[in-house]
């Protein structure tokens, strides 16, 4: 079942970057609409943080504090990079499952830096925020992953979309597919797994930063979920799988279709507070995602 | 200069506004969100995010002090507009989409700053940062040079938890030299025995959703508050409410901001923003059916949404300690759960705006004094022991005043 994909040159990697960014774009007018703004909004944003000057704070790390800004997007390129848009990618790993899933592990340090790094209370609290809130999805998510790894028989992102073909895992992985869309949301530091960015902590790890650094976390959340959104339509939607259209339509046509829902879902549901989410991740969602990945070995092994 | 020009356009399509309440200006604060959502404009939760600082009311000593500190923490392009009554808010806010765009004023006041400059290990290495920053100043219209300097006046020690009133290292071992002469926090046990650093950091009085004036100074351990001292800058009399001439209308307006606060804090804000939106319709002057019909709405949405529910559950509960008198001010407030508290002010507001005629007597409301709140005394008392978000919670579900006579006072006075 070896798929063919393609591994294109280092070169083309700006062009996943645009790509990413793009979609945080989208998903930026989406979320300026749904509230009530205009289509423009994220654009006068962007200019009013180019035009703002950087904060200097005394004692602050200053490299960890910019590192933690700047490297949310770069955990979202090296996310995309293991994701095939249709035939191409930029790297064929063998473990690409595996390697998207550290990707976001490094989200953690990630944010944890940029609280820490400020030497402000109300940021260093986000931080901690944010570590409470990735022990209670952190499991579940990696279970998440697993299922279709297991479905596919490998860690290998082709095969993984491969083996979709004629039922895609979306079908009878439907618990992992949920569980997985809530952890790229809990990443992506949004909505409802926004209590790290929170208005009652001033903003948390966004309290001290202006400028291009607030420009860059902005960006970066957005881009993390329209990473997380593009690695649940390979595993879950059959990746370029469609009629009519070239498969690397189709893989951009879902993942702007589920980063579109989850823009619009996340709204509808208040902050969840991270000290009470990880006795729900831990005691209800992670048996759940255990009873998933039951099935779904199950099922391979039978079949 | 075209670019700069462009881009100062676009940005002020979206200026960012901290806006300040000071104590006994509830009515201006509410013009002032409401000039705000009509500009599409965005309220600021800190300093730092700030290019607008809306002062609503007129600030007392101590406050005064406390709005120069936030001054100082706003990276700019900056400007500052004080509103003292409520028919200057569109004046206010067009002046300020005007200096945003000055770009010679808000050169020279890039400049100004950098006299009070303190040159620490941390601003030389600043300065290594100057080309990176050689672009955006130009986008500035800056000459390039006092981009970081140009913080150096915010970072004389009123800058750790932030929004505070600069004396939060007070207690700390000064002796003992650390970079920016901060001394290192003190250890201490915390709850569960474990040694962990206190910090001494004040709460408010400038914080989104928080009460006007409020200071709660509190020990931290992690995010748990393990001591606090609260009270109020500068208190007054009364809270300003707007008085809309209505005696319905009043008690819609000032329910519908309790809940839009709560929620806001709860972190839902979209329903915070349909709380506020009612809010202003009230103001508006809309038809009250058309009000009530809004509130039934907001009341189905946060009663079904069992999140918010268990979010907000048991906080109060768990702050009442073995053997605490029950007679104690605040008590009361303890009995009722926020989640509650929250329905019974959208029941109020529903009961306002179903009541027939300008009398409340009929539906069993006589004031729109702030029935809920609870005096700064007893505040610590709810706090101890629970974490930030907790604490937050708590202060949005109460309200603190500085003297609650006065409060109802205030209110009936009108």
């Amino acid at each position: 079942m070896a798929a063919d994909v393609v591994t294109v040159s280092v070169a083309w990697a700006p062009l996943a970057l645009l790509l990413v960014v793009a979609a945080a774009w989208w998903a930026a007018c989406l979320d300026a609409v749904v509230s009530g703004g205009r289509w423009g909004a994220p654009a006068a944003e962007a200019a009013r943080l180019l035009r703002q000057r950087r904060r200097t704070l005394l004692a602050a790390d200053r490299l960890l504090w910019r590192l933690g800004g700047g490297g949310l997007l770069v955990a979202a390129l090296l996310m995309v990079a293991v994701i095939p848009l249709g035939r191409w990618t930029l790297s064929d790993l063998g473990v690409g499952v595996v390697w998207f899933n550290a990707m976001d592990v490094l989200v953690w340090a990630l944010v944890w830096m940029a609280g820490w790094g400020a030497n402000s209370t109300h940021a260093l609290v986000g931080g901690y925020r944010f570590l409470a809130q990735a022990l209670a999805y952190e499991l579940p998510l990696m279970f998440a992953l697993t299922a279709p790894a297991v479905g596919a028989g490998s860690l290998r992102v082709a095969d993984v979309i491969a083996a979709q073909h004629g039922l895609w895992f979306v079908v009878w992985m439907p618990v992992a597919f949920v569980v997985f869309c809530a952890c790229v949301v809990a990443f992506s530091v949004q909505g409802p797994f926004a209590a790290a960015a929170a208005a009652d902590i001033g903003g948390g790890v966004l309290a001290e930063v202006s400028g291009v650094d607030r420009l860059l976390l902005l960006v970066g959340r957005y881009a993390l979920l329209a990473a997380g959104s593009a690695f649940a339509v390979v595993a879950f939607f059959g990746g370029g799988d469609g009629p009519w259209l070239p498969d690397w339509v189709w893989t951009l046509v879902k993942t702007f279709a589920v980063l579109s829902v989850l823009v619009l879902v996340r709204r509808r549901v208040p902050l969840l507070r991270p000290d009470r989410l990880v006795e729900v991740g831990w005691v209800l969602v992670l048996p759940l995602t255990l009873l998933q990945l039951l099935v779904v070995s199950v099922v391979v092994v039978v079949r | 200069m075209g670019l700069n020009e462009l881009l100062g356009r676009w940005a002020v399509r979206r200026a960012h506004v901290l806006v300040i309440e000071v104590p006994g200006a509830a009515g201006v604060r509410m013009a002032v969100e409401r000039g705000l959502t009509a500009r599409s404009w965005v309220q600021a939760t800190s300093p730092a995010e700030a290019d607008v600082l809306a002062v609503c009311g007129s600030a007392g000593p101590r406050m005064s002090v406390v709005i120069a500190a936030v001054w100082d923490q706003m990276p700019g392009p900056r400007t500052r507009v004080d509103v003292v009554g409520s028919a200057g808010v569109p004046a206010a806010l067009n002046a300020a989409a005007v200096a945003l765009l000055d770009s010679d004023a808000q050169r020279s006041d890039a400049t100004s700053r950098l006299g009070s400059w303190t040159d620490t290990d941390d601003e030389r290495d600043a300065g290594d940062e100057n080309d990176d920053d050689h672009q955006r100043d130009e986008s500035n219209g800056n000459d390039g040079n006092d981009g970081e300097a140009s913080h150096g006046d915010m970072d004389i020690g009123e800058d750790h938890g932030h929004m505070d009133m600069g004396e939060d290292h007070g207690d700390m071992a000064m002796d003992m030299p650390m970079p920016g002469g901060i001394g290192l926090a003190e250890g201490g046990q915390d709850r569960d025995g474990l040694e962990m650093d206190v910090l001494h950091v004040p709460l408010g009085p400038v914080l989104p959703h928080w009460p006007p004036g409020l200071v709660l100074t509190c020990t931290l351990q992690g995010d748990v508050v393990v001591q606090a001292t609260a009270e109020i800058v500068d208190p007054v009399a009364g809270r300003g409410l707007p008085v809309t001439g209505d005696a319905r209308r009043d008690v819609l307006v000032d329910r519908c901001d309790d809940v839009a606060r709560l929620l806001a804090v709860a972190g839902w804000g979209s329903a915070a923003a349909q709380a506020r939106q009612l809010r202003d319709d009230a103001l508006d002057g809309v038809a009250l059916p058309v009000c009530a019909a809004g509130v039934a709405r907001l009341t189905r949405r946060v009663t079904r949404s069992r999140v918010l529910g268990w979010s907000l559950r048991g906080l109060c509960t768990a702050t009442r300690a073995p053997g605490q008198d029950s007679s104690a001010a605040g008590s009361d407030v303890l009995a009722v759960e926020l989640p509650d508290r929250l329905r019974g002010w959208l029941e109020e507001a529903a009961a306002a705006a179903a009541a027939p005629t300008g009398s409340l007597a009929g539906v069993g409301l006589t004031d729109v004094a702030f029935t809920d709140a609870i005096p700064p005394v007893a505040l610590p008392q709810l706090v101890t022991g629970l974490d930030l978000a907790a604490v937050r919670l708590i202060v949005a579900g109460t309200g603190v005043v500085a003297d609650l006579t006065a409060s109802a006072a205030g209110a009936r006075a009108r």
